[in-house]
């Protein structure tokens, strides 16, 4: 028999080894979640993960990457499988939070997950900077649905008038239709593409909030000013537009509708390529038409998922400030690293201070030959000037030196202060993005 | 009574000019269903009214019509118009790619301007004549709106602005609501202070009394109209809309006009001369005779 101190440290070994066997079980699945290249195993963990609890009171993570974080880099992991380019991910040193960029977007954008609180679970994929929420995500019930709205509103409303081109925001359209179909393919996921189903024989499906007035009679003048004309179908118009594509605006007689017209539109190529948003993305004018019209109807999105539309919107500039890299680094590392940087820096001025009091003194001698030269001949105005300018040139060095000392101790990253477009090209840049292999 | 043998009746026998008559009527019959048959619509329109055709093809000065021919076929005139229209129509087709045609009865063709959006039913087309017949509104507001573009305007475009200066001075009076609501105050307090001072022995002043109250009715007026402007506004935006669209419909007819003739006039003259223009042709495509 055991004695009772043998009993109290068996115990205390045994709490402890409980939760060592639950942070063994997280962190085997998170590194097969990273590794694995079988799509169904990832899929496995990402789920048990986003259901996975460190919460541990004897032996504590104190940093662990959130439901949110897996979600992403589950994503992430999907999209490299179906070959998806054309995004980063952020990766901060000094904390586990994971966000996802576009490579190539000149406008503030940065993209995560925000789970869901209510009782279906999931999580929104969400635009931090605008909380745009751009589609739901279910893994338990193997569903995706699509925003229409926050689509529209991100892409077609907001970028396309911050100066984002068509292929910019192509890329993104892309990168969300992409991984539904992936999705979908993969693992038979319900996806609800709307505002992004490219297949021809789809009937878009509306939300009617107000009987539709005259809006045919509007995009027809609207056209007036295109190479481009509305002609006149049964129960609607169409317009032919460039590459062979054709738009239709139609209704079909519904007791049931506003008006008793349920109206649809249609997108026709002949090769299942364009959705309503490609055609919103290229089209100016069928644009600005439907962003008019859109408090009438507007392509049809899930109003129970999307009940709320946007998550609170957030400043990104701290996030793309953070300093990236590969390892995770504590504070006290970083703060370390921090100190050596400084140190190199000081030396290097030191050196440069050095090296300017020298052109100094040379440029100097320089100058009192010249002065003696010229003092033979004339006065003695030349000497003074030449002085004059020597001791500009070493206060404007002050200047700038004290500059870059300050800017070292305040600023908590490691590389001196960039603008903001620096900053994204450098994160987007430090980052790993497997789709760029 | 004996019958009086001086006076007779003599009927001549006539026998052979009605022969002669019938015959020719018969021919004339025959030779309709021959053209017919062979599709041969020069000579149809040769038949139908020689005397057109004698004028206008042959260059015949003062020939003699065929009318009473011609009537022998007239209560075929659906079917004619109907059997005439397939060829015509396939002409007109590359000569004025820009009408379209509906049948809405046999043999009536009802024309309409381009293929897009709400387009004008801009008259018929009478196949036996060969000829269109413009409905004279849309007619005559083409014939104005090609006048204006000469002046670089559109055919509403003094009615649109009319509109819009229209709705501007609306939205001023509901953005000078404050103000009216200011102004009000100050009148009411005035009429409140002249009360007062007013009492049992100085009778307020009935002429300061009177203009403020004329100044409140007025405010009235201006609340009462600005509480309609939203939906006058609303009436407004709506007419700008119709009035809009008819000149985008107007802007796609000239400019199909002048993709196809360069200018109106020339589309005028084509117009004009359509009977001789097409005629000519079906009896080129013949065998260049024209008195076959």
């Amino acid at each position: 028999m055991p004695n009772q101190l043998q009993n109290r440290v068996g115990n205390y070994v045994g709490l402890l080894n409980k939760d060592i066997q639950v942070i063994q079980k997280n962190l085997n699945d998170t590194n097969t979640l990273i590794e694995s290249t079988d799509p169904e195993t990832i899929h496995g963990v990402a789920e048990a993960l986003i259901h996975s609890n460190l919460g541990t009171n004897w032996v504590q993570v104190p940093r662990q990457y959130s439901y949110e974080d897996y979600y992403l880099i589950a994503m992430d992991r999907f999209m490299e499988l179906s070959g998806v380019a054309g995004y980063s991910i952020l990766l901060p040193i000094e904390s586990e939070k994971v966000t996802l960029v576009m490579t190539d977007l000149n406008v503030p954008a940065a993209f995560a997950f925000e789970t869901n609180q209510d009782q279906n679970g999931g999580a929104y994929f969400v635009e931090l900077t605008s909380g745009e929420r751009l589609f739901y995500w279910s893994m338990e019930r193997k569903q995706i649905q699509f925003n229409a709205r926050a689509i529209v509103d991100l892409l077609v409303a907001n970028f396309a008038n911050e100066g984002v081109t068509i292929e910019q925001n192509q890329i993104i359209a892309n990168l969300l239709t992409e991984f539904g179909r992936y999705m979908e393919r993969v693992f038979g996921y319900a996806v609800d593409f709307n505002i992004l189903e490219t297949r021809d024989d789809y009937i878009y499906n509306l939300i009617q909030h107000a009987q539709p007035q005259d809006m045919l009679d509007k995009l027809f003048v609207l056209s007036a000013d295109t190479s481009y004309f509305l002609q006149g179908i049964p129960n609607g118009a169409a317009i032919s537009l460039n590459d062979h594509s054709e738009i239709r605006i139609f209704f079909v007689n519904d007791a049931n509708a506003l008006g008793a017209q349920r109206w649809h539109f249609q997108v026709i190529d002949g090769r299942d390529q364009y959705s309503w948003l490609d055609i919103l993305l290229s089209y100016d004018f069928i644009a600005k038409w439907y962003l008019s019209e859109n408090k009438t109807l507007e392509i049809a999105y899930d109003q129970l998922v999307f009940a709320v539309q946007q998550s609170e919107k957030q400043d990104i500039q701290p996030i793309f400030a953070e300093q990236q890299g590969l390892t995770p680094m504590l504070p006290s590392e970083i703060e370390a690293l921090q100190k050596q940087v400084r140190e190199q820096k000081a030396a290097e001025q030191k050196a440069a201070e050095q090296k300017a009091a020298e052109q100094k003194a040379a440029a100097e001698a320089e100058a009192a030959k010249q002065a003696k030269a010229e003092s033979a001949a004339a006065t003695g105005n030349a000497s003074e000037n030449a002085t004059s300018v020597g001791a500009d040139v070493t206060s404007a060095e002050t200047s700038q030196s004290e500059a870059s000392v300050s800017e070292s101790v305040s600023v908590t990253q490691l590389t001196p202060k960039k603008s903001f477009d620096d900053e994204i090209g450098e994160a987007v840049h430090s980052s790993s993005n497997p789709a760029e292999k | 009574m004996e019958s009086t043998p001086y006076i007779q009746t003599e009927v001549p026998n006539n026998e052979k000019v009605l022969n002669n008559k019938l015959n020719a009527k018969v021919a004339y019959v025959e030779n309709v269903t021959e053209a017919l048959n062979k599709h041969n619509d020069r000579r149809v329109y040769e038949l139908i009214n020689s005397k057109k055709y004698n004028e206008l093809i042959r260059e015949v000065k003062h020939a003699d019509d065929n009318r009473t021919l011609a009537t022998l076929v007239s209560d075929l005139q659906p079917d004619l118009s109907h059997h005439l229209s397939e060829q015509l129509i396939a002409h007109l087709s590359e000569v004025f790619p820009f009408f379209y045609y509906q049948e809405s009865a046999l043999g009536v063709f009802d024309v309409y301007f381009g293929n897009w959006w709400d387009r004008a039913y801009f008259g018929r087309l009478d196949p036996i004549n060969v000829q269109f017949k413009f409905k004279a509104e849309e007619y005559d507001k083409l014939v104005a709106s090609v006048k204006l573009n000469g002046e670089a305007k559109r055919f509403h475009t003094d009615d649109i602005d009319g509109l819009t200066k229209d709705n501007e001075s609306l939205q001023a009076l509901v953005e000078n609501q404050n103000a009216r609501n200011e102004q009000r105050k100050e009148l009411e307090t005035r009429l409140d202070q002249l009360d007062e001072r007013g009492g049992f022995f100085n009778r307020p002043s009935g002429e300061e009394r009177d203009e403020i109250k004329g100044k409140l009715q007025e405010l009235d007026a201006q609340d009462e109209k600005a509480a309609s402007v939203p939906e006058q506004i609303e009436a407004n935006n709506n007419k700008i809309l119709a009035y809009s669209k008819e000149d985008t419909i107007l802007i796609y007819e000239q400019r199909a006009i002048n993709e196809t003739f360069g200018t109106f006039e020339a589309f005028e003259a084509k117009v004009k001369s359509l009977y001789v223009d097409y005629v000519k042709q079906l009896a080129a495509k013949e065998g260049g005779q024209v008195n076959a």
